[in-house]
């Protein structure tokens, strides 16, 4: 029975081992030429990143806000939020897209860094909230009042008593985040003109125009470092499960 | 929901009541907090939705002409045919495939298990386009596929795989099928193993056990999961556009179309709006045995 999921793995293996195959020239000059600024290549990943870290860091901070406030409020309103929370998620990434291409368009924020991390970070959100959610529910509530019997102000709570127990959590999430938006092609397409380009979005050109040897380099570095992330993060995972509460 | 009746003065928590008046204590630093979200939320997403919806609608007035061609004009009902036939293919294959390989995801060694995951790990966290392009050298007319089927004889030449159904099929179902594995490895990894020595006992042989152990605690999870990935099916871009062909049209390649060439903000409005209805009714209509799953995907090792 186990025998024929065999055949799941390779498959998933197959974007670097079967790039091997247009012929040309595959040395290490492919790395040079990547690496080189006139191929445009490295801004874009600059772009990529710097979106990536900046919706991160937005659905971050708003989703230990969500989830704190969301701790603390009555069921039913609560409930609402939630919802209201998850829908991003839900709707399909073009319904978004051409929806934000409206609103971005007329705040001028079309093909701006910030107009895509802002996107990013929408798509983001959920995550984040989805993941230590639970988590700060589960927060002992005496911890909380000990430190506010203590004169502790709300701000002072959440940083040191909050914040330190929903860590691990907020990394994966936040891991999660930036994997998303690095890897996010729809709403890069529609938000994204000529000014900013982000790794998606020059691959999605590449794939349009023609395929080049560059394209396929790029994508197997993409797929090697996406891998050493999970990687690190499956680690993190583990040993973090190990870790005494 | 008990009803506790204290007297002035007590502390409280949520839903007390006090004197018989429905007193919540409303955190106002939790309100506070969660302000700057909502308004984010509302800024980037109801709002936008309702331009959405009211551009969907007016072009110099208020008209639902575009709905009108969607709903009459022939090419558009193809695509929405083909659209949720090929999100219903995905979903069903998905479930299929993403069932079995939980259940041989729960039953191998855990060094496998560790390459299993990570390889299913893969199409969730990689970017797709790196991806799409692996497939399509597999699948291109001088691809690994091909050029190793012709070798061995099975293949007489190159046949066209992609560009078309199979293609997208596949592609898609790689893409989702992780989304429906990992919460069925975690449900079953939380069975108690006390059910299936119980049903051995009885002398129920391996399919009957599968069918009253198994499959009532994790059907309904197959079928949220399977629903799910019929969702995100629906919405698919990047799969049909690159490795479908003319025939593969799906609806979100039309709104790709409409707005991004055509300059057609009204059309490709109204069919989101329709895209977004789908499955918005979908999602209320099911919504009972949906529970976002998401949760649990990450963190069952």
């Amino acid at each position: 029975m186990v025998l024929p999921l065999l055949v799941l793995i390779p498959l998933s293996f197959n974007s670097s081992r079967f790039i091997e195959f247009p012929p040309k020239g595959f040395s290490t000059h492919w790395v040079e030429q990547l690496l080189n600024v006139n191929s445009g290549w490295p801004s874009a990943a600059f772009n990529s990143l710097v979106v990536a870290f900046a919706s991160t860091l937005i659905a971050v901070v708003l989703g230990c806000l969500s989830a704190f406030g969301l701790s603390k409020v009555p069921r039913r309103f609560g409930k609402f939020i939630r919802l209201s929370l998850v829908l991003p998620l839900v709707t399909p990434s073009i319904v978004l897209a051409v929806a934000l291409y409206r609103v971005l368009l007329s705040l001028g924020l079309i093909d701006t860094l910030a107009g895509l991390a802002l996107a990013h970070a929408l798509i983001a959100l959920p995550f984040v909230v989805l993941i230590i959610g639970p988590v700060v529910q589960q927060i002992d509530r005496t911890l909380e009042s000990a430190a506010r019997n203590l004169g502790a102000k709300p701000a002072t709570i959440f940083l040191k008593v909050i914040l330190p127990i929903v860590r691990p959590s907020l990394m994966v999430s936040a891991a999660l985040a930036f994997a998303h938006s690095i890897t996010d092609v729809v709403l890069t397409i529609f938000l994204t003109d000529f000014n900013v380009i982000t790794l998606s979005r020059k691959m999605w050109d590449g794939f349009k125009l023609e395929i080049s040897p560059d394209l396929a380099a790029v994508s197997i570095v993409s797929f090697v470092v996406s891998l050493i992330t999970i990687l690190v993060v499956y680690r993190l995972l583990r040993i973090s499960d190990r870790r005494p509460a | 929901m008990a009803r506790k009746l204290g007297k002035i003065g007590d502390k409280f928590e949520d839903e007390d009541i006090m004197l018989g008046l429905e007193i919540r204590r409303v955190n106002s630093s939790a309100l506070l907090s969660l302000l700057l979200p909502f308004a984010f939320l509302t800024a980037m997403y109801f709002l936008p939705l309702l331009i959405l919806l009211s551009s969907s609608f007016l072009k110099d007035e208020i008209t639902a002409q575009y709905y009108r061609t969607i709903f009459t004009e022939g090419a558009y009902i193809n695509v929405i045919f083909k659209t949720l036939f090929v999100a219903g293919m995905v979903a069903a294959i998905c479930g299929l495939v993403g069932t079995y390989f939980a259940v041989a995801l729960s039953k191998c060694s855990s060094k496998m298990k560790t390459v299993f995951q990570l390889s299913l790990l893969i199409p969730l966290l990689v970017n797709p386009l790196a991806l799409i392009l692996g497939w399509t050298y597999l699948l291109q007319r001088q691809g690994v596929l091909n050029t190793f089927l012709t070798s061995i004889g099975i293949f007489g030449q190159p046949h066209g795989l992609l560009y078309n159904l199979g293609a997208v099929l596949t592609v898609m179902s790689y893409m989702l099928v992780p989304l429906v594995t990992f919460p069925i490895y975690s449900l079953l990894r939380s069975i108690d193993p006390q059910y299936f020595q119980a049903g051995r006992n009885l002398g129920a042989g391996p399919f009957a056990l599968m069918r009253f152990v198994t499959l009532p605690l994790v059907g309904s999870s197959i079928l949220a999961s399977t629903i799910l990935v019929f969702l995100l099916a629906v919405g698919y871009f990047i799969g049909p556009a690159l490795v479908g062909g003319a025939e593969e049209t799906m609806v979100s390649m039309l709104i790709e179309n409409r707005v991004n060439y055509l300059g057609d903000l009204e059309t490709g409005s109204a069919l989101a709006v329709v895209l977004l209805v789908t499955v918005l009714f979908i999602l209320f209509v099911l919504r009972k045995p949906l529970k976002m799953p998401e949760t649990s995907i990450k963190f069952r090792g």
